[in-house]
């Protein structure tokens, strides 16, 4: 926690304005009845908090253009995040987790049904928004692919036909966390910046930046399987390993032929005491040190496409994105 | 409004392209070709809209002035929309082995509507369509599901068009 605020006030947001415009969307919005079971769940899924990466990703990329401070800067950040919440409400239902960084989730709460159509209703409110702004002079078409988010269910996809999947190749891992994680972070970057009118170039290239960044995010992720306790992780160390995702930490250590043997008998009738000895010898393998350094790697790219924007003043923030993502806690 | 998996086969279709084949029957199958060509194989979607559903939704269609080249794109754009509702249709139970792929499907198939109707250049469209798919979201949030009929929104959206 303390590394996240020390990173919003780095990056001089204040993240106070974020959640007043989440909470302002959603109360002016006159089609949600005041006081329902709707309202009042949208509300709390709001005040649940989160790290609230993607809607400073918006506005660090509104600074490479002129129109940084514009009230629809804002709103695009909100809405990035209204995005991801929704993803998320959906992602504990896909994984029935019955838990959301450490209370009930919200399908825990309402239901399924109800907590389904909550996410969508984000997504759609969005969209609307999206629709109005984009009448207006200066609208951009191209924002609505913002909240086009396939790529974001093919990254799930990929996820599922290769549950379990040990023969999964280091290209179908990058290709489905690039999918899965790196998209929506790289998007919301680049949105920002062509919102506040940055040119096209660099707005391509705060999407590269986003997709390295995002891509280290989800290996650090992996790793946190085998790094973190359960109680940082609101669910028992090696969950991933147990569920079947083959992340690049047990990628690696599937090349030990000794390890591979082991690693290839857990499926979905593995109980989590039988990987503990696993789990122990998949962070003595050395595995995890090579995990760690390619997301170095990708960091270090992320930081060269930010160095490659040093005509502007806010490629600082680039690098200070790139370092919190390097000092992210395991 | 059926959706079915199955592993990658040539397209299947619900109108067989023979002698005599309907104007209809020609747009529904140019619609479900484009369609399919979008869908990415790894979804495994197949779409199988009801052809009798598809044929009144071109009447309408018709009926609100929409030329006959937008007319396979219209219905594309609206076997997308209408396949990703039917995904998420109540009754959703943690307990489906099916929920999983309902989820996903109705995701996917939502994102893909977005992006088809801007590759399509049909935002005004998506933009007229926008607060419909709200409300139904919202009404289905409210237990309320049967509020709003898709295809009404789609004839309201188009006559709003005509007259503006």
């Amino acid at each position: 926690m303390a590394l996240q605020v020390a990173l919003h006030q780095k990056l001089r947001i204040d993240l106070r304005r974020i959640d007043r415009e989440m909470k302002r969307i959603v109360k002016y919005d006159n089609d949600v009845p005041p006081g329902s079971e709707l309202e009042q769940a949208l509300l709390q899924t709001i005040e649940a908090g989160g790290k609230r990466l993607r809607p400073m990703l918006v506005l660090v990329g509104s600074r490479f253009g002129s129109r940084s401070n514009d009230q629809r800067i804002i709103q695009l950040a909100a809405a990035a995040e209204f995005i991801h919440t929704a993803s998320l409400v959906h992602d504990d239902l896909i994984d029935r987790s019955p838990l959301r960084r450490g209370e009930p989730a919200l399908h825990t709460r309402i239901g399924p049904a109800k907590a389904l159509y909550v996410g969508n209703y984000m997504s759609a409110r969005v969209v609307e928004l999206l629709a109005q702004a984009d009448e207006q002079p200066g609208g951009d078409r191209r924002s609505f692919t913002a909240v086009a988010t396939a790529e974001l269910c093919l990254g799930e996809y990929e996820q599922l036909a290769h549950a379990y999947d040990y023969d999964l190749s280091l290209e179908d891992y990058l290709l489905k966390s690039r999918h899965k994680t790196a998209h929506l972070m790289a998007v919301s970057l680049e949105f920002g910046a062509r919102a506040s009118g940055a040119p096209e170039e660099v707005c391509r290239r705060l999407y590269k930046f986003g997709e390295h960044l995002g891509l280290s995010f989800q290996i650090r992720d992996d790793l946190l399987d085998f790094t973190a306790s359960a109680e940082h992780l609101g669910k028992p160390s090696g969950s991933d390993l147990l569920g079947g995702q083959v992340t690049l930490p047990v990628l690696y250590a599937l090349e030990d032929d000794a390890l591979a043997d082991e690693i290839r008998r857990v499926g979905p009738d593995t109980r989590p005491e039988d990987i503990r000895p696993l789990l122990d010898k998949i962070r003595a393998s050395g595995s995890l040190e090579r995990a760690e350094a390619f997301c170095e790697a990708e960091l270090e790219r992320a930081r060269d496409v930010g160095r490659s924007l040093s005509a502007y003043p806010a490629h600082e923030d680039l690098l200070t994105l790139a370092d919190y993502f390097g000092g992210r806690t395991c | 409004m059926n959706t079915v998996y199955k592993p990658y086969t040539p397209i299947r279709y619900l109108v067989s392209p023979s002698r005599g084949a309907s104007m209809n029957d020609t747009m529904i199958r140019e619609a479900l070709e484009r369609l399919q060509a979008e869908i990415d194989p790894v979804t495994h979607i197949w779409l199988e809209p009801e052809q009798t559903m598809l044929v009144e939704a071109l009447n309408v269609f018709k009926r609100c002035g929409v030329e006959p080249l937008r007319l396979p794109r219209m219905l594309a754009i609206y076997i997308l929309l209408a396949s990703a509702l039917e995904r998420h249709a109540d009754p959703l139970s943690l307990d489906d082995p099916e929920l999983t792929r309902r989820i996903l499907d109705g995701d996917y198939l939502y994102s893909l509507y977005i992006q088809y109707a801007l590759t399509c250049r049909e935002e005004p469209l998506l933009r007229g369509l926008a607060p419909f798919v709200k409300k139904i979201q919202i009404a289905r949030a409210l237990g309320r599901s049967a509020e709003i009929r898709l295809l009404h929104a789609f004839e309201q959206v188009l006559t709003d068009s005509k007259e503006a």
